[in-house]
């Protein structure tokens, strides 16, 4: 009797371990809406920081929710996403902002100030956010 | 040297003065494998490219933390494991086409593209068949390509390669505006 219960636990704790790793496996990627900024910053500091040291910023942003505002400068909108570049002051570069068109509340417009939230992902020319969200 | 060339490329495009050159931060490209167990796409929509018609050069640079997987867990791996993003942040192309590409007359140009491909830190010439659109004032440039990771030291663990083919389908898509 008591082997039987013995079994059934470890069979129940192998059940438990599977469906687990089946749902970390099968997980998406999740929309940043909910998820707290590590960051709140300009677009225009945003960019100085990677401009002046791109090293240093990595460090600092790499990877991290960063919430940026700043000034539309430009809006693109591709099959899925839009991706709007919110202006650094200078010609050069901007932040780059990558958007799931049906994540959005809001849709935004040229020279309109705006709050953005996304991931990190790095730079090129201006600074890059992927998964992004407009925040209210 | 190679930073330079970019950084040089771009610099160009963005005068006004020198010749028409085109340039997109929202290009596109996605890579997928297909295997019978599980297909696995990556799509990254903020590739930088720079297109210069009159002397057929060409310069894209992406970041591979830029491309976005359906599953997490994937990305992760994909990062840490596989492509060591942290270690090799960007993915840059450049070179040249071949094949006369006539920017005043709208129209699809066939072209082959040559140059140095450098991702996951190793560089290798590449050539590939592509086509340059030429539409109200804009330039599409477009191409499908296999790309096989193993030439670039990505190494795929055993434990997965049944779910990863040995070989990526690759497309490109990068719709560049004058500048």
């Amino acid at each position: 009797m008591k082997k039987r219960f013995f079994f059934a636990g470890i069979a129940l704790c192998l059940l438990l371990v599977v469906l687990w790793g089946f749902y970390w496996y099968q997980k998406p990627r999740t929309s940043l809406a909910s998820v707290k900024a590590s960051y709140h910053i300009s677009a225009v500091d945003l960019y100085k920081a990677f401009a002046a040291n791109e090293q240093a910023a990595n460090r600092k942003y790499l990877g991290k929710i960063i919430e940026v505002q700043g000034q539309i400068d430009d809006i693109k909108k591709t099959d899925t996403t839009f991706s709007i570049l919110l202006s650094s002051g200078n010609d050069i570069g901007g932040v780059n902002c990558s958007l799931t068109e049906t994540l959005q509340k809001i849709l935004p417009q040229k020279g309109q100030m705006v709050n953005i939230k996304g991931k990190c992902i790095g730079f090129i020319m201006d600074v890059n956010l992927s998964d992004a969200v407009i925040n209210p | 040297m190679k930073n330079f060339l970019l950084l040089f490329l771009f610099t160009l495009a963005l005068q006004k003065s020198h010749a028409q050159m085109y340039l997109t931060r929202n290009g596109y490209i996605g890579f997928f494998s297909k295997t019978p167990l599980e297909n696995v796409i990556a799509e990254n929509r903020q590739v930088y490219a720079v297109i210069d018609p009159d002397k057929k050069n060409l310069a894209f640079v992406s970041l591979m933390k830029g491309f976005l997987f359906a599953k997490e867990l994937m990305q992760e791996h994909f990062n840490e494991n596989y492509i060591e993003s942290d270690k090799y942040p960007k993915a840059s192309f450049t070179g040249n086409f071949t094949g006369d590409v006539d920017v005043k007359t709208e129209g699809v140009y066939p072209v082959q593209v040559n140059g140095q491909l450098t991702l996951h830190g190793i560089t290798k010439p590449i050539q590939v068949p592509a086509t340059i659109e030429v539409h109200q004032g804009k330039i599409t440039g477009k191409s499908d390509f296999k790309l096989t990771p193993a030439d670039f030291d990505i190494k795929i663990p055993s434990i997965v390669r049944e779910k990863i083919a040995s070989q990526m389908d690759v497309h490109v898509l990068v719709e560049c505006n004058p500048k």
